[in-house]
Formats: structure tokens, sequence, C-alpha cells
């Protein structure tokens, strides 16, 4: 009788544990963002020496002056959420980065400019194997003012002064200013780019992996090389995984 | 704009739920007979990237490849497919970019390489073998692609559905997977055991 309850209670044990095998890979977003990684910031607010954005990647790179112990001054992520300050309430006050809860933001001056690197992409001809190569040629830098002036009447206020996601506009040599898209979410955010682009920003858009830059040999390696790319225009998302989700094909889901 | 997706959403709603299908084509071929294809797939993904992302660009690709595996088919030795149905966009977009992820788990993909640099590619002989996988995604249902891929004409149909849905600007993701990544490298035997478990001998 103790034994057969035993055996339920194992398998009601293996059963609550099988949707955390089939839960998705933490690194599922993790071909648009080659971004490294560290230890989280712990929650607190930190002053912001300057920070900037690369639009190969989608990653901002904040630099803190007083970082915590023990820890690089500088935070880097694809996921962060700006707010202008309210300088009619706070004046003079400097922008500054919030961790709160985990999740960072930046409060930003109005004025304040994020450095924007531009990659410039070309093909040319490998001299070693004489394949031809897509390469970074070159990155040019400009700035980008997510807050200042023009953009601040087509936001509302409640918007403006709240933490939101942003996606800087189209890229342009002379400066950014204001945004392309926003929302309370990356993907909202890059769905409002798109509305007003008619595409998605480039960097939610492309994905790639592999090594077709780099020509690597495969020797003993239990890996071949192997390149990937590709493109999506399904929005993703963080609803909760579907129940009514079904499976097809060849293979039995990993 | 958003009226308009709001009077769609609702007709939706009144037929039943949307139906968001993600499908990944597996295909292993004889690298001696197939190498000619990684000059068409370097392309195509050279392309891909160089487009940053322009989804037409990468739904042509993904088109032009599946054409060029049907010439090939006297090279195809291998195929899986798998995928799955979702009836909301956002968690088939969620998949689709987990499942790119799965597949670039296959091949080293640490993606820098820069202290390789100096190393020359060691063979000029053809690959063992060559794999390639498409992941396309559409609303609605095909069967040509969601019935398992386990003989040739199975393979065709589904390859050719991939054209279909591209020529009807109906692919919403396009991605293509392949290794070894360059002539001169190589898939062997033990690699392709391993890291390439599902594919079943045609």
């Amino acid at each position: 009788m103790n034994r057969s309850a035993l055996f339920i209670l194992a398998g009601l044990a293996l059963v609550g544990c099988t949707p955390a095998v089939d839960a998705p890979p933490p690194q599922a977003r993790a071909p648009q963002a080659q971004v490294r990684t560290q230890a989280p910031l712990p929650d607190g607010v930190y002053q912001v020496q300057n920070a900037s954005y690369n639009d190969g990647s989608g990653a901002y790179t904040v630099f803190m002056l007083n970082p915590p112990k023990g820890m690089r001054p500088v935070l880097e992520t694809t996921e962060l959420q700006m707010a202008q300050i309210d300088t009619a309430k706070e004046p003079g006050k400097k922008s500054y980065l919030e961790v709160k809860g985990g999740t960072p933001a930046l409060y930003l001056a109005p004025d304040f400019q994020i450095a924007y690197v531009h990659n410039v992409t070309e093909e040319k001809v490998d001299p070693a194997t004489g394949q031809a190569q897509t390469i970074v040629v070159r990155q040019e830098s400009s700035f980008w003012t997510p807050f200042l002036g023009a953009m601040a009447g087509s936001m509302v206020a409640n918007a403006l002064f709240s933490p939101n996601y942003m996606v800087p506009p189209a890229y342009s040599a002379g400066g950014l200013r204001g945004y392309g898209g926003y929302g309370n979410s990356l993907s909202a955010a890059n769905q409002s780019y798109s509305q007003r682009y008619g595409s998605l920003p480039p960097a939610s858009r492309l994905s790639t992996s592999g090594s077709l830059n780099s020509s690597r040999t495969s020797n003993s390696n239990l890996k071949s090389s192997g390149t990937g790319a590709g493109s999506s225009r399904l929005q993703t998302g963080t609803s909760s995984p579907s129940k009514s989700r079904s499976s097809f094909g060849s293979r039995r889901r990993r | 704009m958003v009226l308009k997706s709001c009077v769609l959403v609702t007709m939706f709603g009144l037929f039943g739920k949307k139906r968001y299908v993600v499908a990944t084509v597996m295909l292993g071929l004889n690298g001696t007979v197939a190498a000619p294809l990684l000059g068409a797939l370097n392309a195509t993904a050279r392309e891909i990237i160089a487009d940053e992302g322009a989804f037409e660009v990468a739904s042509q690709g993904v088109s032009q490849i599946a054409g060029a595996l049907l010439d090939y088919e006297t090279a195809w030795t291998h195929s899986a497919n798998w995928g799955e149905v979702f009836n909301k966009e956002d968690q088939a977009g969620n998949y689709a970019a987990e499942n790119f992820a799965e597949c670039s788990s296959r091949y080293l993909s640490s993606g820098d390489g820069q202290d390789l640099e100096d190393e020359v590619p060691a063979t000029t002989r053809p690959p063992q073998n060559l794999v390639v996988m498409l992941t396309v995604s559409y609303m609605g249902e095909i069967k040509a692609l969601e019935s398992p891929l386990t003989s040739g004409s199975t393979v065709r149909q589904a390859l050719e559905a991939i054209m279909g849905l591209h020529n009807k600007d109906q692919l919403q993701v396009a991605h293509l997977h392949y290794a070894p990544a360059h002539f001169g490298e190589d898939l062997d035997e033990d690699q392709l055991l391993i890291n390439y478990p599902e594919l079943v001998a045609l």
C-alpha cells in the first residue's frame, strides 16, 4: 500500500519535472544578441558616464561611474528601457541608470547623447580561400539623442517620463533624433518601428550564426563548421507557453 | 492600420483560431555529389546577411535553396522534419527563434573565431556529408510540410511546398542552416551521427 503510494508520488514528481525539460532554452534570443554576459547588476541607482548603441547587435553598453564593488563598470544588454528625466520636477538632475527588480532603465536628460555605432557591411574576396565574404568593413559612429525637442511633443508625457523600450530611428550619419519605435516591451517597440518604417529594425530581423566570416577547419572536433542565416516577420513576445501547441514531423520533440 | 488589424482579428475570431505553423526540413546529402551546392549556400547566406535581414531576401534565398536541393535529388541520403503548430503569432515567433538557436547548436557557431584566423583550410576534398536545414513558417495547413518526411517523394513535395509559399509571399519565417560552412571543411560520419541524430536514411 505504502509502496504504491510512493510510486504514484514518484510518478507525479516526474510529471512535474517534464515541462522544465521542455521549457525553451534561456539562450532563445541568442542569435540576435551577441552580447557578453556578466552577473546581473544588483538593484540600485548608478550614475551614467556614457552610453552607446550598436545597430549590428541591437545592444546597449552603459558605462557607470559608481559600479557595485567587484563588478565591471559596464552594463551590456539588448533589453534596456529608457525614460526622460522630468526636468520640470527635478531640474539639473544628471542622467542615471536604475535597476529595479533586475530590470535596468536609463533615465536621461533631454540632451543626453548616446553614441551610435553603425555597421557598414561589404562583400570582399578572402585572398586565402578565394571566396567572397560579408564583413563589417567599418563602423561609422554617430550619435542618438532619444529625447531631443522634436519628438517630445509627439510622445505622450507619461510615456516620456516612464521607462519604455525604444528603437532608434533609421540611421543617418549626421546624428539621430527621437525614436524609431517605442513600447512597453522590445517587441512592442519593434512593432511600432515597423508601423512607421514598414519593416522591422535591422537588429531585430537578422538572425545569423556560424562561421561564414571565418575560415575554420573541423579537424578532430565533434561538431563540424556550419552557417545559419535567416529572417522572420513573426512577432515575438512574452505570452505564456501555449497549451494547445501540437508537434508534427519525423522526429519526436526533444 | 490599427483599426484594420482589429477588424481582421475580429473576423478571425468569428471563423475560429488562427493556425501558425513553424516547420523545419532537414536533409542530409552525399558530400561528394552535392559539393557544388556549398557555393549556392554560401552565396545565399551572404545575401541574407548583407541585406540585414530584409525578409524578402531571406524568403527568396530559402526558396532558391529548396530549388537547388531538388536539383540534387540523386545526392539525398537522409531526411528528417519537425515543427509545431500555434494559435498565437508571438508563440510561433518565439519558437522560431528557439529553433534557430537549436539548429545553430549542431555546428560550431561560437561566431567570432578571431583566434582561428591563421588556420588554413586543411583539404580541398569535398566533405563526406552535407546537411541543410530549412525552417519556414506559414499560416494555415500544408500537409506536405506537416507529415513525416521519410521518403524521396515526401521530401520533394515538402521542398516544392516551400517554393510555392515563397511564390505566394506567404512565408513568415525563412531560416537556413548548413554544415559544413565552406568547401575544404568536412562533416564526417561521426559528426553526422552525433549532431543530427534524427536523420533517417532515405
